[in-house]
């Protein structure tokens, strides 16, 4: 349980941070001294329940927790599996890695049920992923994530819940927006849905640095509805990986809807809807067939998230990044 | 060191000899195969002689000229040895003679000097008469083929396979279950969680003999199964010898490369270890400022991260040739009391010191990582990560030893010094590719440089004693010896970027450039005594052995891990890894902004003390009953206890819940019983049939009785200490996948041999069936819960067994044309089935992951046991033209290195072809120089290893190239 308020939030960040409850009382949750680009300072939350998952082998071990540590393990049967809940937090400066390749995201959910509530959750300043979901049921709702090292939103081992409201702020190092993998194991046919989500990307004017839109991998199967896409680099798309995810997009295992592109910060590289969305695999037809209801180009903030939401309680807010969705 | 050098020449200095040359040799008792003590020795037509000592030498001193001599002893044969050609202030060594028990027939026996000299039975014959079976090589076969260290000497024995210059496996079986011992003492070697001793340090000069018991019996350490490997150094040289030996190597692969990869290291590298350069500054290791650290300044922050070397890149050089030198001396002396008569009481000695430098380098290194797909109808192996490139490796090995030996004819007192010192600078450059579809994988490709150094030393003291009563026949043998190690890994720098478009450091990629200080000392104390009496009982010779052993050992080990870290966003224009720590990139400095930041927790979960406590006791009857039947039976106890200090990660981050801290713990304790019995029928005098039982140990190392994490840099696997538990959930309880409690293994080893000797009995056939069943058999096991990182645990797996037969050959071409006398076969070929019986844990997991058509067993190939070896050679050697060629072959079939889970498939290492020829010639008159050419892996075979999965392809879990190496060496003989 970690339950704050909008006046109050729970906020969880390194020693090194210099922010007081003080400070937080009095409405001002910005650190005094540390960017909203640090990372790395501490590890991360990671919330294991047991609920299904799609992996090797059930339970197994959480990314970013050492092999040596049994409380690392997650996954089981039970669907409605209550975790608690975890409200009005804010999660900043984590992230750090405790080997390569295994590192801790902001917020990680490894078999979490649909009994638990998570809810008005920020990320700032991960290492690694803002959150990612191995497998689990569980819903989230009202979700910003701001400069992370990674992804932003990570999916694995069949998730089959839904992200309702989110915000996505990329930073100079951050990688995709949207990065969506599916089963590992057993469970294959399940999905997850996206919707009502705003993601603005770094626009770098060499097209040197700054992640992409989506990358949509293995097997997974989802359903994508109403995001707005603004601010991404040049060449930045928004892919089916590999045969796999493109046949499920064929199959409508895959579904998108109502994505909104605004490219108008461009003048060359990657411009309308039909550019960005990409068919990596071996046919490549995936997207011949692209329909305006299902992905179109805008140039003002058109549908995505509702920002109110975040207004109150978070530093995104305080720091006026929230303007421009 | 240098002090003893100089004693030494002042000892030399007191060799005084007239105008008289002298006649040296052993007398052995043919049955026993053991030293005679007290047998007369004279001088033919003279009353000149002498009487053997305890170790069955003698000595007579004589005018120059031809003599005979007649070696007698009570009860046997009287022999006499013709035409022994005496050179004025020369020693004439005769070797060993071998005296039988009289019989009606003989009761005389009549040989000549050149007949003794030329065999080479001694060695064979103890494999004929030795109650246990054994095999070996002696020094004088060793100078006839020219091998210049033990190392190589070994690879002659039969049955018997040297990897890496230290790694011995017998009878295809892996190195935790062979043990090697100098001078009958357990000493750690310079890897200290093996069982083994470097052995291409000892010049064979220095050596008596290497024997390898390949079974059991009490008087021996318990903890070995396949074969216990013995390198006996010289205490009294046969005659006056300084060596001076120089060798160099080509490689093909390795050498006159302009792109070997290295940095800049200490100015003492060259002598095995670092001066320094490399020490981790002493503030680094309590207290780390970072940009974040309340309190302190930017400039604070930037000079710390100044006290880190900023190379981290490899740099292409020239690499030229290897290079060895070694300089051997030795002799014993006769002590002169004040009246300067011979006092019959002598001193030898022996000192060697050798150096050796050599390169590596392998441009095609791969390191492979595969999955299993979920689908059981896919049958092909997934790449889940890719590493390839170059590394590059720099050795130098130093060694001295020194020993010192008293004797009168009765008592034998031994004192030698060893310490040896090695520095291996690894220096590699790789390209890496890591698939995102793969699980636990997040997909990356990445550059990476790593820089390594290892510094190795062993300091070893042996005081040894061998007292012989006459009265009672009882002999004493006693023996103290420490050793002190050290094996330290100062400043492992590795530094990968990741690259999507551009250059960045990314922590859920190829991770942060890190270093790294590991450090292990050791401290193992061995003291041991044997008490031996013979008796006679009617016609049953009978000796009654008895003794006691104490083992003590402390290790000390430590990592410390700091990782670089950037403040700013990163930006690089190429991937240097120098550019790094440049001082404009360094922090507060505008872009990048490295600072560093600390990977220790306090209490360090990497860092942790153990000890070892070993008593043993044993007893064993050794009866020779009517000449035909002999029979040893024993029994040895040995109590073990480990204590273990050290925590996990989970305490040592502050969860004193659920984490775990052992303060001087036991984490093993075992009494154990190993009886043992041996049976030698003589069906003829030249035929034995042998049966034997014995129960042995093999006992988990420190290392993997720990809660250490040992990462290795360049391949980026972790091994994890067994301490740590892994659990399932099943039904809401916890239910242990592993528990964390590593058993030692109990093996029964049982076996049946026959062996044919003939002609001279340099020529034999033997053949062998052997069993060996094992209980809580420990494999190295990938860790399936962790699918993220590739790491390995030891476990004790289910319960094993081996069943083995061997034949081995020894026969000269004599049938082809008398010419081809000395032209020899020497072969050994084994062949083994052996299985493991599933847990159910590792059945099911395979079960899942079972393919389409796939029947997965109950049973699987044990770890570590080959299920073919063959040894074989052709040797010619032309005693008059001192000359001496050979051919040799070794394979070792593919060997289960790694267990797999379902997902990560079992690792078998791909079968070597080594193929070696050597070529050793004597040169000048008295031919004292001699020149050796060798080359080995002719054939130029890779070393490989692999998935296997059903059906599918082989994939590679590493592969690099070992190259033809030729070398070229000359000794010289002062």
């Amino acid at each position: 349980m970690a339950q704050g308020t909008a006046s109050e939030p729970i906020i969880f960040t390194s020693v090194a941070d210099e922010i007081t409850t003080d400070q937080v009382a009095s409405g001002d949750f910005k650190s005094p001294n540390l960017d909203a680009t640090v990372n790395g300072l501490w590890g991360g939350i990671l919330i294991l329940g047991n609920a299904p998952i799609s992996a090797s082998a059930s339970p197994t071990q959480i990314e970013g927790i050492p092999t040596s540590d049994q409380n690392g393990l997650y996954g089981g049967s039970d669907v409605a599996d209550n975790s608690g809940v975890i409200s009005y937090v804010s999660i900043r400066h984590g992230g750090t890695n405790i080997g390569d390749g295994n590192e801790i995201n902001g917020l990680t959910l490894g078999g979490v049920g649909n009994g638990t509530t998570i809810e008005n959750i920020e990320i700032i300043g991960n290492q690694d992923d803002g959150i990612e979901f191995f497998g689990g049921s569980v819903d989230v709702t009202n979700l910003i994530i701001l400069n992370v090292g990674d992804d932003a939103v990570d999916t694995d081992q069949e998730w089959t819940g839904t992200l309702d409201n989110f915000i996505v702020i990329q930073g100079s190092e951050s990688d995709h927006a949207l990065e969506l993998d599916g089963g590992e194991g057993s469970i294959n046919d399940v999905k997850f849905t996206l919707k009502n989500g705003s993601c603005k990307g770094w626009y770098s004017t060499d097209d040197s640095i700054g992640g992409e839109y989506a990358d949509l991998r293995s097997k997974v199967q989802c359903e994508i509805e109403s995001i707005y896409f603004f601010n991404f680099g040049i060449n930045s798309d928004f892919e089916l990986d590999n045969d796999g995810v493109s046949d499920n997009y064929k199959n409508g295992k895959v579904t998108i809807s109502a994505l909104k592109f605004n490219t108008s910060h461009l003048t060359s590289g990657n411009l309308t809807a039909a550019s960005i969305l990409t068919d990596k695999s071996t046919a490549g037809d995936a997207f011949n067939s692209l329909t305006s209801t299902k992905a179109d180009n805008v140039s003002t903030a058109t549908g995505g998230a509702t920002k109110a939401s975040f207004s109150n309680w978070t530093w995104s807010s305080q720091a006026n990044l929230l303007n421009d969705f | 060191m240098k002090t003893f050098f100089t004693f030494f020449f002042i000892l030399t200095s007191y060799v005084i000899f007239g105008q008289t040359g002298k006649v040296r040799g052993i007398a052995i008792d043919e049955v026993m195969g053991e030293p005679i003590l007290s047998a007369t020795v004279l001088i033919k037509g003279t009353t000149q002689g002498t009487l053997t000592d305890l170790d069955g030498n003698f000595e007579v001193e004589s005018s120059p000229g031809i003599i005979d001599i007649i070696i007698s002893y009570l009860g046997y044969q009287t022999l006499t040895i013709k035409n022994i050609e005496i050179k004025a202030n020369e020693v004439t060594v005769i070797d060993k003679v071998f005296i039988k028990e009289q019989t009606e027939i003989a009761a005389q026996v009549v040989v000549t000097a050149e007949a003794i000299r030329a065999n080479e039975v001694s060695l064979i014959n103890m494999k004929l008469k030795s109650p246990g079976m054994l095999d070996g090589i002696s020094s004088d076969k060793i100078s006839q083929i020219g091998d210049a260290n033990v190392a190589e000497a070994t690879k002659r024995i039969t049955g018997v396979t040297v990897e890496g210059g230290k790694y011995v496996y017998v009878r295809g079986l892996g190195d935790r279950y062979s043990k090697t011992t100098l001078n009958g003492v357990d000493i750690p070697g310079l890897d200290p969680d093996k069982n083994t001793i470097q052995m291409d340090i000892f010049p064979t000069s220095m050596v008596q003999n290497i024997v390898i018991n390949k079974n059991f019996s009490a008087e021996l350490p318990a903890d070995f199964t396949g074969g216990l490997l013995n390198i006996e150094t010289k205490d009294f040289p046969d005659k006056k010898t300084i060596k001076l030996s120089y060798g160099t190597s080509f490689n093909p692969n390795y050498h006159f490369k302009n792109n070997f990869l290295s940095y800049e290291g200490g100015s003492t590298d060259f002598l095995g270890f670092d001066d320094g350069t490399r020490a981790l500054s002493p503030s680094a290791g309590t207290y780390v400022p970072t940009p974040f650290t309340p309190g302190v300044s930017d400039q604070q922050v930037n000079s710390f991260v100044r006290k880190f070397s900023p190379i981290l890149a490899a740099e292409e050089q020239l690499s030229i040739l290897d290079f060895n030198f070694s300089f051997s001396l030795g002799n014993q002396i006769n002590l002169l009391n004040k009246k300067k008569e011979k006092t019959g009481n002598k001193l030898g000695y022996i000192f060697s010191l050798s150096y050796k430098s050599n390169y590596k380098h392998y441009e095609d290194v791969e390191y492979g990582d595969y999955q299993r797909e979920f689908e059981p109808d896919s049958i092909q192996l997934k790449l889940a990560n890719l590493q390839q490139g170059t590394l590059s490796e720099r050795s130098f090995l130093l060694g001295a030893i020194g020993g010192l030996a008293y004797k009168t004819k009765k008592s034998k007192i031994k004192f030698t010094l060893m310490h040896l010192q090695n520095g291996e600078s690894r220096t590699g450059r790789f390209n890496i590719i890591n698939n995102a579809d793969a699980v636990g994988q997040s997909g990356y490709e990445a550059v990476s440089d790593n820089l390594e150094y290892n510094q190795r030393s062993l300091s070893n003291l042996l005081l040894a004693g061998k007292h012989s009563l006459t009265k009672g026949k009882w002999d004493i043998q006693w023996k103290l010896s420490p050793t002190y190690s050290l094996s330290e890994d100062p400043d492992i720098r590795k530094t990968s970027f990741s690259y999507d478009g551009s250059y960045s450091f990314a922590p859920g990629e190829a991770g942060n450039p890190s270093r790294i200080w590991r450090s292990l000392s050791e401290l193992n104390a061995t003291t041991k005594i044997d008490l031996t009496k013979e008796l006679k009982i009617k016609e049953t010779e009978l000796k009654i052995k008895f003794g006691a052993a104490h083992t003590y050992k402390n290790r000390d080990y430590f990592i410390k891990f700091y990782e670089l870290r950037f403040e700013k966003p990163q930006s690089w224009s190429t991937p240097d890894a120098n550019l790094v720590l440049a001082p404009e990139n360094i922090f507060p400095n505008n872009s990048n902004s490295t600072y560093i930041q600390s990977g220790n927790a306090n209490p360090n979960p990497n860092e942790y003390n153990s000890n070892v406590n070993l008593g043993a006791a044993y007893a064993s009857i050794n009866a020779n009953i009517l000449n035909k039947l002999k029979v040893i039976i024993g029994l040895r106890t040995e109590y073990f206890v480990q204590m273990h200090t050290g925590r996990d990660i989970a305490y040592a981050t502050g969860n004193t819940i659920n984490g775990n801290n052992l303060v001087n713990e036991k984490v093993l304790e075992s009494i154990n019983l190993f009886p043992s019995a041996n049976f030698v029928y003589s069906i003829t005098p030249k035929q034995n049939l042998r049966t034997s039982y014995s129960r042995t140990i093999a006992r988990p190392s420190f290392k993997e009785l720990s809660y250490a994490q040992i990462l290795d840099p360049i391949t980026n696997r972790i091994f994890n200490g067994s301490l740590f538990t892994f659990s399932n959930i099943v039904n809401g309880e916890r239910v242990f996948t592993w528990d964390g409690i590593l058993k030692e293994t109990n093996i029964d080893n049982f076996d049946l041999r026959w062996e044919l000797f003939f002609k001279n009995k340099a020529q034999f056939i033997t053949a062998s069936f052997f069993f060996k069943n094992f209980v809580n058999p420990i494999e190295l096991v990938r860790i399936p819960e962790q699918q993220t990182s590739v790491e390995y645990q030891t476990r004790n797996v289910g319960n094993g067994r081996v069943l083995g037969f061997e034949v081995e050959l020894r026969k000269n071409f004599d049938f082809i044309s008398p010419a081809l006398e000395n032209l020899y076969f020497n072969g050994n070929f084994t062949y083994v089935y052996s299985e493991i019986s599933m847990t159910d844990i590792e059945y099911n997991a395979r079960k899942t992951y079972e393919r389409t058509d796939e029947n997965i067993k109950r049973v699987r190939d044990m770890a570590g046991q080959s299920p073919y070896v063959i040894n074989c050679g052709l040797s010619y050697k032309h005693p008059e033209l001192g000359m001496s060629l050979g051919l040799y072959y070794n394979i070792k079939g593919p060997t289960l290195l790694i267990v797999g889970t379902g997902l990560i498939p079992d690792i078998y290492s791909e079968p070597f072809h080594s193929l070696n020829f050597s070529y050793h010639q004597k040169l000048g008159k008295k031919q004292n120089s001699s020149l050796s050419f060798k080359v080995s892996n002719i054939i130029n075979d890779q070393r490989e290893s692999y998935y296997s999965s059903f059906q599918a392809d082989k994939q590679l879990f590493s592969r690099f190239s070992p190259g033809v190496n030729f070398s070229l060496s000359f000794a010289h003989k002062f």
